[in-house]
């Protein structure tokens, strides 16, 4: 993951995950590699501050792509979707004090997936190995506590994919075009050490509470970040 | 400096909600939407003298004359066309381009798709038992079938089979009555699919709705409402076509349906419907293995599932009898004690080790497991798209898949024989460190049913079209390497598999010299 502040207003983003699977009963093999890079950039195009309040509006554009030749449909073991995404997200941020609320909303266009196999059958069958895949609305909400050194904050996320996805049979394998949605509920935090700024921790976690075609799953983490400055001057700037 | 920066970021924006908009271009090109109309290059007139699979001969169901084509009700049934023709709609002309590229190919099609959607295991009780589909209750949970491979290659065959006999009688009864098409009569009736010069009563797309639907009936029970849909297309394809007149069509149903009833006595009585066995079997299956010192097979499922329709075996072949079935029997497999499957496991769980995307990709291609039109279905599209470019009379079309598909039933027939007479462990029983690349079936390893199909399969296509015999062998071969690829089988299971299911193919290739068609 990488984050490259290009002004005052402006981020880019860049995330690329290794992901590993492996199955906690029967027999199939896991897999794992470098999954889909990501390039986000964030923008302010509006900040006001008034008395202890500061509204801000931000736009982020974003696009993803595999990057290693992995296998889609290999559900559930399969470490991604391989459709390319061009996501469009806007987030509005109220803060008062060192409390704050953010509230955003993104479109997700996915792209067809080529598959191993040149026929499948969804609820029809279809003679090509190219499948489409269904957009996707993401709507997320934090509120929580902020300062130079410390974020906490709760979240609530919800992921509906769009029309052209299909529900999973019973007693069949998963498909990279099913219908996955997801209501999400959880907590991140993130300590800035004061002795040393580059280095912070971070932690969290949420939990799936509601869904379709989704394993109700619980997800804790926690990592170290370390922020490395290529703007020497950046302060003077100010 | 900024400026320019945000600049560009307004822009990067814009550009990406351009494309979030426009490039919504989502659409498949899907194979079997390219094919062409049928335009035979062969009517095969004398059709109606090949030999019949069940029919004892082809005028074992009668038909009645038809009324002349001078008759004010021949003139009638035109008028009935050009009423159609008049007002023809979307769907009119979706219905003529759907079914003009050919009955036999587009009810494959539609069995493909039934198999793909019903091929799914039943799912456990709460106790772990699991329950049944149940033919005389097909709709209480778990539906009516489980189109499982041999339950798949079964239905392939009985459909692929019915439609060859019920087309040799209709080529007899079109040479025999001689009735001249609408077109032939009435030379001012436009006509929308390639003209024909064989006489058209009765309409063989009448007599191959008539006789699939009724198969399909008891073979998909479910589905009827799906299927005769389908069937009151066909039919109607060929009056707004100008193919054919009402009285082609409704002959053609009732000679289809006459046909149906002697395939569907057979199926009746095949043996099929006690292929799932029962608890007294599946125990004296393991006892008698194990008394013979060898590992019996466990099911990996979770809970552990009664294995596959253990008495398959001795389900009623077309063209084997019960003691061709023992003697096509291959050896017995490796021990499980010897170093030859010593040497044979460290082989598959050295594919686990040394697994590529390649071999991913292949594993992935041939897998046709759970929710697919399983190994028989494959080998059936497969077929389809070569013939399709073949320009096949429909009777000629029948018969080719009639064999191909009796083929593959004498082949789910001996390998289901082998595989629980043998009952041997797949590789991740016997190591469990062994993690595969693609689900465990619920049967014994020897012999690999996909290697017996592709053999099979691979034999008598290649009969059929002699100059693709090199790339049905390199299919095959693929096919049945794939299952070691995905560390479910040993090699042996996938050598003597292919082996069986070439010898098997032979017997549909000694019927294919002597049918008369060649």
């Amino acid at each position: 993951m990488g984050n490259y502040a290009v002004s005052d207003k402006l981020n880019v983003i860049l995330n690329l995950p290794y992901i590993e699977t492996n199955a906690s009963a029967g027999s199939m093999g896991g897999q794992n590699g470098l999954q889909d890079i990501a390039l986000t950039v964030k923008y302010m195009p509006f900040r006001k501050i008034r008395g202890k309040s500061i509204y801000s509006l931000f736009a982020l554009g974003s696009f993803s792509a595999p990057v290693s030749n992995y296998p889609a449909d290999y559900l559930p073991l399969s470490i991604g979707l391989r459709s390319k995404t061009a996501a469009l997200r806007l987030m509005s941020d109220y803060q008062r004090d060192r409390f704050f609320s953010s509230l955003s909303g993104s479109y997700v266009k996915r792209a067809n997936i080529e598959i191993d196999r040149n026929v499948y059958y969804t609820t029809k069958m279809y003679y090509t190995s190219e499948v489409t895949m269904p957009d996707a609305i993401s709507v997320n909400l934090r509120i929580g506590y902020r300062t130079s050194n410390l974020i906490v904050e709760a979240i609530l996320d919800n992921w509906v994919t769009q029309s052209g996805g299909f529900d999973i049979t019973t007693n069949n394998m998963p498909f990279p075009s099913n219908t996955m949605n997801t209501v999400k509920i959880g907590l991140n935090s993130k300590y800035t050490l004061k002795k040393a700024s580059a280095l912070s921790i971070n932690g969290g976690c949420n939990f799936v509470t509601d869904g379709r075609n989704i394993g109700q799953s619980s997800t804790f983490y926690s990592g170290l970040l370390y922020v490395v400055n290529f703007k020497k001057h950046s302060q003077n700037e100010k | 400096m900024k400026n320019k920066t945000q600049k560009i970021a307004c822009h990067a924006f814009l550009l990406l909600s351009l494309f979030l908009n426009y490039s919504c271009s989502d659409e498949l090109t899907e194979r079997n939407d390219q094919f062409p109309q049928l335009n035979p290059n062969n009517n095969d007139e004398l059709a109606g003298t090949w030999k019949p699979l069940l029919l004892t001969k082809p005028d074992e169901f009668s038909l009645d004359a038809p009324i002349a084509t001078n008759s004010a009700a021949f003139a009638r049934e035109i008028n009935e066309i050009k009423s159609y023709q008049a007002n023809l709609t979307t769907d009119h002309k979706k219905i003529i381009k759907y079914w003009s590229v050919g009955g036999v190919l587009r009810w494959n099609e539609i069995m493909r798709t039934l198999v793909a959607k019903h091929n799914r295991p039943p799912y456990q009780n709460a106790d772990g038992t699991y329950p049944a589909p149940s033919a005389a209750n097909p709709f209480a949970n778990p539906q009516f079938p489980f189109s499982n491979p041999p339950y798949a290659a079964r239905a392939y065959a009985y459909v692929s089979a019915a439609q060859y006999d019920a087309l040799i009688a209709t080529w007899h009864y079109k040479k025999l009555y001689n009735r001249a098409a609408p077109f032939a009569v009435d030379a001012t009736l436009p006509v929308l699919v390639p003209k024909s010069t064989l006489p058209s009563y009765p309409s063989e797309d009448a007599v191959l709705a008539g006789v699939t639907v009724e198969l399909l009936k008891l073979l998909f029970p479910t589905e009827i409402a799906y299927v005769q849909e389908k069937a009151d297309e066909q039919k109607l394809y060929r009056i707004l076509s100008g193919a054919n007149v009402r009285s082609d069509v409704d002959a053609g149903i009732i000679l289809g349906r006459k046909i149906a009833a002697k395939f569907i006595a057979r199926a009746a009585s095949d043996g099929s419907a006690a292929a799932i066995g029962n608890q007294a079997i599946w125990t004296q299956l393991q006892t008698q293995t194990a008394a013979t010192g060898e590992i019996p097979w466990l099911s990996l499922d979770i809970p552990a599932r009664p294995p596959m329709l253990p008495l398959f075996g001795i389900v009623k072949s077309f063209l084997m009898t019960p003691e061709m079935v023992v003697a096509s029997r291959p050896v017995p497999p490796p021990s499980t004690k010897s170093v030859q499957f010593a040497k044979e496991l460290a082989e598959v769980k050295n594919y686990e080790k040394h697994a590529t995307r390649k071999s991913m990709e292949i594993v992935t291609f041939w897998a046709d497991g759970v929710g697919t039109y399983t190994p028989p279905g494959h080998w059936n599209a497969i077929a389809s798209e070569t013939f399709v470019t073949l320009n096949y009379s429909e009777v000629r079309w029948a018969r080719n898949l009639a064999l191909l598909n009796i083929a593959l039933m004498d082949a789910a027939i001996s390998c289901w024989d082998a595989k629980y007479i043998y009952f041997n462990p797949r590789p991740s029983q016997v190591d469990s460190s062994i993690e595969t690349l693609t689900g465990i079936p619920n049967f014994p390893a020897y012999v690999s049913g996909h290697s017996t199909f592709s053999g099979a399969a691979c034999v008598i296509l290649s009969h059929i079209i002699p100059r693709k015999a090199a790339e049905f062998a390199a299919m095959a071969k693929e096919a049945s390497d794939s299952r070691m690829f995905g560390c479910i089988h040993y090699r042996s299971d996938c050598e003597k598999g292919f082996e069986l299911g070439e010898k098997v193919g032979s017997f549909a290739v000694a019927r294919a010299r002597v049918d008369g068609a060649e």
